[in-house]
């Protein structure tokens, strides 16, 4: 694309400003944690925070950069800048939840620095045009996420989710790399840029060679993203994590691979391989359909938040399957409606973990009786939860009607509507399982005399952020919606 | 801000005040309700007195912009707002809703556990039907109806009796499923309607305005919209409203609801959650895709029939008073779907007095056996026996709402019939005339469940009850009163449904 | 780039490639050895690069890029391993077995 490459004279702050931030605050942490060894360490998870806020405030000030790219491999564009947005918010609300995670267990304090290195990958995800950096982010946000979610290396259920997630996460890998081996054959080029423009000459001269790399690439991110039928090792990882990575796992590692998966497939099989993408409008449809019944039965908290947020990866993925009908007109709605259900899914989802959490903690149960009687115990928590939960369930005035509303809107408009219809039915189903909460919150304990449910300060200040989030989503949309339909996405 | 819009917000305004006012005991929250209810009402009477002669479309609209989906395929932005607004068919549901609820509530038992909860529920409902009639967008005409969903879902679930948590999630479920295919169905016809329909070329803007659409199905051709494809979506509403009105066989959920549910709840449910279907199919069907309600016609008129006779033999054979009026209901719903098929003056205007006097009769009948059960502990036939003796009051004015639900002239109920039979018949005449037998059937059983409960031997526990309180006067008599007053002044709503009727048709309009 | 010095086929390249993807597939489905399964996955990744080492010399448009992409997916695929090793460790303390069949506390 360029011709000799001053290495010296590139953007490399204009472009990987956040990133350098985060990796920077991670060294640092890091070498602290070796220093200081003994008593609290819990600043160290406030300055990994104030490293996030300050990688936070440079993503912010760069939103409206014009496009640039450096070495033609990192760059800074409007989907960059609204994915690394998302990651960093997401990165805040977890580490403000380890914060408090962390006063309480024997957790091995590493898991902070671990913790920024997983979003220095992430943001590599969502910044890269280049396959090769694009999987050196993912496997970055992988490796630390398996050791993340392994951390309680005594404890059983820790280490077998970490293996669990590893194997298929490796095997993830491994499909997603054979596929994009593939894709740089029959183009000779691992820059996205490049293939975006490669990509109807290939498919006219390769259509076989095209379709197996459009789905290994999607089998290997659908390993990462859980979608079904690659979902088995969720649930386990999940509940075996501790809860903050679990809520890291659902949200941070999840947006990350949405944003890589749709930059992949959206600068590569734009325009000649429309029909493909079809694909993913089936695989989408088995999630939420699986997904959805899988959870019903689930009686173990973090399980069924587990099965749930398969569900929720199968309606996001729904707009991934009107690229290929819209025109590249129109990719700004579709762009709109996956990044709003993104930030929507991300302040629900960390409220909901958050509270599970300190259920978890108070009756040293996962099981959803631990539910019973929260109302009369805290009736703020209480409330939260039911927002939280409706907002999952998809109730209006809440963020996540408002994401699946406007999905639905775009599956109507692009004569997909077979996929809105199964998106709201499925949501239906899953109302039994939220509602199943929601009856045991407002159930009287039998018990005679009842004690508040103990939230630190932190933990508060946590569910009212994401209370927040999902109201404020949820009636006032525009906030949102506007901003981001206005962003010139990708210049391809 | 226009008088619809206050209709609405004042039960919402009571119910926002009842969660956030501290320490409201039960006479204070049921106070505060009521007066938010009553508000609403009063302000369904002024419009109603006000209601400018002749019109055929909206009055009274107040509009508040909420927010816009972005501009992206669909033209300009699409402006999704709060709109409210009332015609001929919607003031007078409005005005039932706001009447039935306030009774429910002034009728209410004073020991309900958790007050405050309960009267938020219940606002919070209200607020929720009088938005489902009242909306102009389809926006906050769905919002409108998740909120009935849930809130009636929470009263059959925290207040019905032991056992109504199975209940409440069946409710959720059906009607949940009920909700996902109106949806799909109307966001769908205001695609066809006022979007860019497929890619034929045409482009339009689209809108979620309910007085947009109609205008545009008014006066547009059909040419915009695929025969196929408005016959679809029409299906899909229909599915969407058979199971929100609880028709065979989608019926299961409205029974049960009723069997757990207390008094009150029950008289909110059956006699206005269970009428936004019809008023779904008045609206959205008859008004949007009458082409296809006419093609699907012979369809609906035999799903009518059925129901009219499933709902009469049901009910015949229920040994509980709660079932029974549920399949009464059920029975008199299908005669609105007969009204409605025939596409004919008098039946449209059959169908929505029928809407009207069911829900007043239904109501009646679950606050009378209500009373019924605070004194004798049970609803069943068997059990129940020579209550004419002990409670008279009662016995009278429920044989009063059993004539009245068979359709006796002089009640609300035989205008009703008569009009949807008439509409029936002249359309079609064959499924009408089997559809009559429900009219018998429905005497039969009335008046057996009457003659079980009121005369006969005096059952044991009927010794030494007390007739009715103040506190039930109160909905019995004004709730009777209303059925007789519509039986023999009928046009006390019927120029409203007239208005209405000629707009449906195109008539007027 | 030139033409190579020796004529082999793309395509047997490519089917070595493949074939040791469908033999690590299999294994790493199959095998009920944690470490077994392991050597599958690695299996697997090589698979991608013998592909991209291949396309780098004989693709349609062969650049250098394959064979730094290659060095960058060993390098990655170490870590991953550094730590699936480390994973196994900790579970044959706590357990003292490495089979896949013995993953069993979280109940389905």
């Amino acid at each position: 694309m360029t011709t000799p490459l001053d290495m010296l004279h590139q953007p490399y702050w204009m472009t990987m400003g956040p990133m350098i931030v985060v990796a920077a605050t991670g060294f640092v942490v890091m070498i602290l944690e070796f220093i200081f060894r003994k008593g609290d360490r819990r600043w160290l998870t406030v300055l990994s925070m104030l490293g996030v806020v300050a990688a936070l405030v440079v993503a912010i000030i760069h939103f409206n950069a014009k496009p640039t790219f450096a070495l033609n491999t990192i760059g800074v564009d409007p989907f960059a800048s609204v994915f690394s947005v998302l990651i960093l918010i997401s990165a805040l609300l977890v580490l403000l939840f380890t914060l408090d995670f962390s006063a309480k267990s024997d957790v091995p304090a590493e898991h902070t620095y671990l913790i920024l290195f997983a979003v220095v990958g992430a943001l590599t995800m969502a910044s890269s045009i280049d396959l090769v950096t694009l999987y050196v982010g993912l496997e970055l946000l992988s490796v630390a996420s398996y050791v993340l979610v392994a951390v309680r290396t005594h404890s059983i259920r820790s280490v077998e989710g970490g293996i669990k997630y590893m194997l298929m996460g490796a095997l993830g890998s491994a499909v997603l790399l054979y596929g994009m081996s593939f894709i740089y054959g029959i183009s000779g080029t691992t820059n996205l840029m490049n293939l975006s423009g490669a990509g109807l000459q290939m498919f006219s001269t390769y259509p076989a060679i095209t379709v197996i790399g459009f789905l290994m690439m999607l089998i290997g991110m659908g390993f990462k993203l859980s979608l079904v039928p690659f979902h088995m090792w969720t649930p386990d990882a999940y509940a075996g994590a501790p809860t903050p990575i679990t809520s890291f796992l659902a949200t941070l590692s999840k947006a990350a691979s949405f944003g890589m998966l749709l930059r992949m497939l959206v600068f590569i099989f734009n325009a000649p391989g429309a029909h493909l993408f079809y694909w993913a409008g089936i695989i989408a449809a088995i999630t939420m359909i699986v997904g959805n019944f899988i959870a019903l039965p689930q009686r173990n908290m973090k399980r069924l938040l587990a099965f749930s947020s398969v569900a929720q990866a199968g309606y996001i993925l729904v707009p991934f399957a009107m690229f290929g009908i819209a025109q590249s007109a129109d990719w700004a709605g579709l762009f709109d409606s996956i990044s709003f259900y993104l930030f929507a899914y991300t302040f629900m989802t960390v409220g909901a973990f958050a509270i599970v959490y300190l259920l978890e903690r108070d009756k040293g149960s996962l099981d959803s009786d631990a539910l019973i009687g929260l109302y009369q115990r805290s009736p703020w928590l209480a409330v939260a939860l039911t927002i939280f939960v409706l907002s999952l369930a998809g109730m209006p005035l809440t963020a996540g009607f408002l994401g699946k509303f406007y999905i639905f809107v775009d599956t109507m408009h692009f004569s997909t509507i077979w996929l809105g219809v199964i998106l709201f039915a499925t949501s239906v189903v899953s109302f039994y399982y939220y509602i199943g909460w929601l009856r045991k919150v407002y159930q009287k304990e039998p018990v005679a005399e009842v004690t508040a449910l103990s939230a630190s300060p932190i933990m508060h200040t946590l569910v009212a952020v994401c209370v927040i989030g999902t109201l404020a989503l949820g009636i006032v949309p525009a906030l949102l919606l506007h901003p981001l339909a206005g962003l010139p996405w990708i210049y391809g | 801000m226009s008088l619809s819009f206050w209709l609405v917000a004042a039960p919402l305004i009571a119910a926002v005040l009842l969660l956030v006012l501290p320490k409201m005991g039960g006479a204070a929250s049921r106070g505060l309700a009521i007066v938010g209810t009553l508000v609403s009402l009063v302000l369904a009477i002024v419009m109603w007195l006000s209601f400018p002669s002749g019109s055929t479309g909206f009055e009274f609209i107040g509009k508040i912009h909420w927010f816009t989906l972005p501009a992206m395929w669909h033209g300009t932005d699409l402006s999704v707002g709060l709109s409210f607004g009332v015609d001929g068919l919607s003031l007078p549901l409005a005005a039932m809703t706001a009447f039935i609820s306030v009774l429910a509530m002034a009728g209410a038992k004073r020991d309900i556990d958790r007050p405050r909860l309960y009267y938020f529920w219940l606002s919070m409902v209200t607020a929720g039907l009088l938005g489902v009639f009242a909306a102009l967008d389809l926006f906050t005409f769905l919002v409108a109806l998740e909120v009935t969903l849930f809130g009636s879902f929470f009263l059959i679930q925290l207040f019905g009796r032991p056992g109504s948590p199975k209940a409440a999630i069946k409710f959720l479920i059906y009607r949940g499923f009920a909700t996902v295919a109106m949806l799909v169905a109307l966001v769908g016809i205001a695609y066809g309607l006022t979007g860019a329909y497929s890619h034929s070329g045409i482009s339009g803007n689209l809108s979620f305005s309910i007085p947009t659409m109609l205008n545009e199905a008014h006066h547009l051709s059909s040419g915009i919209l695929p025969a196929g494809v408005a016959g679809a979506l029409l299906l899909v509403l229909l599915l969407g409203v058979f199971i929100e009105e609880a028709f065979v066989p989608f019926h299961t959920w409205l029974p049960t609801t009723h069997e757990y549910a207390d008094t009150p709840t029950n008289m909110v449910i059956g006699g206005l959650l269970t009428k936004t279907g019809a008023y779904v199919l008045l609206r959205f069907g008859v008004g949007m895709l009458p082409a296809q309600i006419q093609h699907y016609g012979m369809l609906i008129a035999v799903f009518g029939v059925i129901n009219i006779l499933y709902g009469a033999f049901a009910a015949w054979a229920q040994k509980d008073w709660r079932r029974l009026i549920a399949f009464g209901g059920i029975s008199h719903m299908g005669l609105v779907l007969l009204g409605i098929a025939s596409f004919s003056a008098a039946g449209l205007q059959g169908a929505m007095f029928m809407i009207v006097s069911s829900g007043l009769l239904t109501a009646l009948l679950f606050f009378l056996t209500g009373a019924i059960e605070d004194r004798t502990n049970t609803v069943q036939l068997k059990d129940l026996g020579g209550l004419s003796k002990a409670m008279p009051m009662i016995s009278g004015f429920l044989l009063v709402a059993a004539l009245g639900s068979l359709g006796l002239p002089l009640t609300s109920g035989f205008i009703s019939e008569i009009q949807a039979f008439i509409g029936g018949f002249t359309a079609y005449p064959a499924a009408s005339f089997v559809g009559l037998g429900g009219l018998i059937l429905s005497a039969v059983y009335l008046l057996y469940a009457i003659q079980k409960t009121t005369f006969g031997p005096t059952a044991k526990l009927a010794e030494g009850l007390s007739d009715a309180t103040a506190r039930e006067y109160l909905p019995t008599i004004l709730l009777t009163a209303f059925v007789l007053l519509i039986g023999i002044y009928p046009n006390l709503i019927g120029h409203l449904f007239g208005l209405s009727v000629q707009g449906l048709l195109g008539i007027g309009g | 780039m030139g033409a190579a010095p020796f004529p082999v086929p793309t395509g047997s390249l490519l089917a070595l490639g493949a074939l040791l993807f469908c033999i690590g597939l299999f294994g790493a489905l199959t095998k009920r050895n944690l470490i077994i399964v392991l050597v599958s996955i690695e299996l697997m990744l090589n698979a991608a690069n013998i592909n991209l080492v291949t396309f780098s010399r004989l693709g349609v448009a062969p650049s250098l890029s394959g064979q730094v992409f290659s060095l960058f997916t060993m390098t990655v695929a170490a870590a991953e391993i550094a730590v699936g090793l480390a994973l196994l460790l900790a579970l044959f303390r706590l357990r003292k077995t490495s089979e896949v069949k013995d993953l069993n506390i979280h109940k389905w």
